[in-house]
């Protein structure tokens, strides 16, 4: 007689409803958003900024009220010192607190048990660098002084204020911030892994000029001329990208284009030129035939024949055709610089 | 019958299969094999070459400047480095492993210079072939490169 193997549990769909319901009571928390941000687009380096966001949260708790903290985060470049630089507090319904620096060592819940991130890491893996597109910013993240008591099927409302010194390394800088509001227990996780139920909110500001200073740094806008990577020094092997794309004048004409450096400065004064040639050493090359952006690599080091004693400062540079047309900074005649720095 | 029959057969399969699992054990000496000495002599050149994970063989490839003209050959405790690039040292010098059979640590020593450049280094057997992988930043501490390098004779 054939075996029978075949189990039968009665309310077998029963079981996974309870489960589910289960998890609900353990993990239903909030919904939150952000729903206005009152920031300045433009700043000087050096001056105490204020940015205030309205949020809410409705509450959905099976059981008793929950303690929390409130968590948010905010997306600010690495030359702001954020950290050091920035003071948060909070008004809400639930009453009104200051927020403290997130230690680097408490674990984002949602990556608790396998990447183990903390809040900042876990930010950038999730949100990356938001509408900005050169890596040089961070996610700088605080929470509330004081937990919190949630209780279910309430909405909270609140302002959260940032107090920033912006520009403390004195550069110009242009990005785009970004905000995130979320509360500790639940971090950056989704209602049963559902990606149209998360436990926060998240939302990108507006484009922010600081004027200062020092060197300009647009993080936010493509340039006619990248690198990479961003920081180098001469004994590094560096990649500059021309993006013909973007030059709206058309000054380059045909599909021979070459590196020209009209003055090399190192660290002891000199100013080193003869460096503007169209050969093979200085061609860039298009990345494919439709790309529009052309591409080379090149040894500082060797490329400008520096002594072992001899260190780089910085570069002007134009990129220019077969012909000599030249094109520089924002489509002007002016020489693009590339500063050689690890910062 | 056929039942008792089956049983009979059954008790003298069981019968060999305990005599050929007696007489297969046997006692073997078994001479430990030492650890051959990692030898680095020869000519090595680049065949992978990596920036902060990006491929560089591609972006690298001119008259001025190339990987396949680059290597680096290693004799009697000296090493010379042919039409460098950016590496771990830019002179040429003498080297040493930290262990000659279980070596982690690849030191370099510049002629010319009292310090010496340590380098954490791999040295697995890849389709049959040693393969010496380097990591080093010779540039920005941030920017790390990592150079596969294959013996060439």
């Amino acid at each position: 007689m054939r075996p029978n193997f075949n189990i039968h549990i009665k309310g077998r769909s029963l079981w996974k409803i309870c489960a589910l319901v289960g998890l609900g009571i353990v993990l239903t928390c909030c919904v939150l958003q952000i729903y206005n941000i009152n920031q300045p687009i433009t700043a000087t380096a050096g001056s105490t900024i204020t940015i205030t966001t309205r949020d809410s949260v409705s509450t959905n708790i099976d059981g008793n009220p929950i303690l929390t903290n409130f968590v948010v985060g905010i997306l600010l470049p690495k030359g702001f010192a954020g950290a050091t630089n920035t003071t948060v507090s909070y008004t809400s319904s639930l009453g009104n607190g200051q927020m403290q620096l997130m230690p680097s060592t408490a674990i984002e819940p949602s990556t608790a048990g396998s990447s183990n991130l903390s809040y900042s890491a876990s930010m950038l893996a999730k949100f990356g660098i938001g509408n900005n597109l050169i890596n040089d910013l961070e996610w700088v993240v605080f929470r509330s002084v004081n937990q919190v008591s949630i209780a279910s099927g309430v909405v909270i409302l609140g302002n959260v204020t940032f107090q920033i010194k912006v520009g403390a390394d004195g550069n110009t800088t242009i990005f785009k911030p970004a905000y995130v509001i979320c509360e500790s227990n639940d971090g950056l996780g989704y209602f049963v892994g559902n990606l149209s139920d998360p436990f926060f909110a998240f939302n990108n500001g507006a484009r922010m000029t600081v004027n200062g200073p020092g060197d300009i740094l647009d993080l936010c806008d493509p340039q006619l001329t990248s690198f990479n990577p961003p920081n180098a020094l001469q004994n590094d092997l560096l990649t500059i990208t021309y993006n013909e794309g973007l030059d709206s004048l058309k000054l380059l004409k045909g599909n021979k284009l070459y590196l020209c450096v009209d003055t090399v400065y190192t660290s002891d004064g000199k100013k080193l030129t003869g460096f503007c040639s169209q050969t093979e050493q200085t061609q860039l090359l298009e990345t494919s035939s439709t790309s529009n952006l052309y591409t080379l690599t090149f040894w500082p080091a060797s490329f400008f024949k520096l002594s072992s004693t001899q260190t780089l400062v910085e570069m002007a540079y134009h990129i220019i055709d077969a012909n000599g047309n030249k094109v520089g900074l924002n489509d002007s005649s002016a020489p693009f610089i590339y500063k050689f720095s690890c910062n | 019958m056929k039942k008792l029959q089956k049983l009979k057969i059954l008790n003298v399969l069981l019968f060999v299969l305990v005599l050929l699992v007696w007489t297969g054990c046997k006692t073997e000496n078994v001479n430990p094999v030492s650890e051959s000495v990692k030898d680095l002599t020869g000519t090595w050149r680049i065949v992978k070459a990596n920036r902060n994970g990006t491929n560089l063989l591609p972006l690298v490839d001119s008259n001025y400047i190339n990987f396949n003209k680059f290597s680096i050959v290693f004799k009697g405790g000296s090493y010379t480095i042919v039409n460098p690039l950016p590496f771990i040292v830019t002179q040429n010098g003498t080297y040493s492993l930290d262990n000659p059979q279980y070596p982690f640590t690849i030191t370099f020593k510049q002629t010319g210079s009292t310090t010496p450049i340590s380098t954490a280094f791999t040295y697995p057997i890849v389709n049959g072939v040693r393969i010496l992988t380097l990591v080093f930043s010779p540039g920005c501490p941030q920017n790390t490169y990592s150079y596969s390098l294959q013996k060439v004779n």
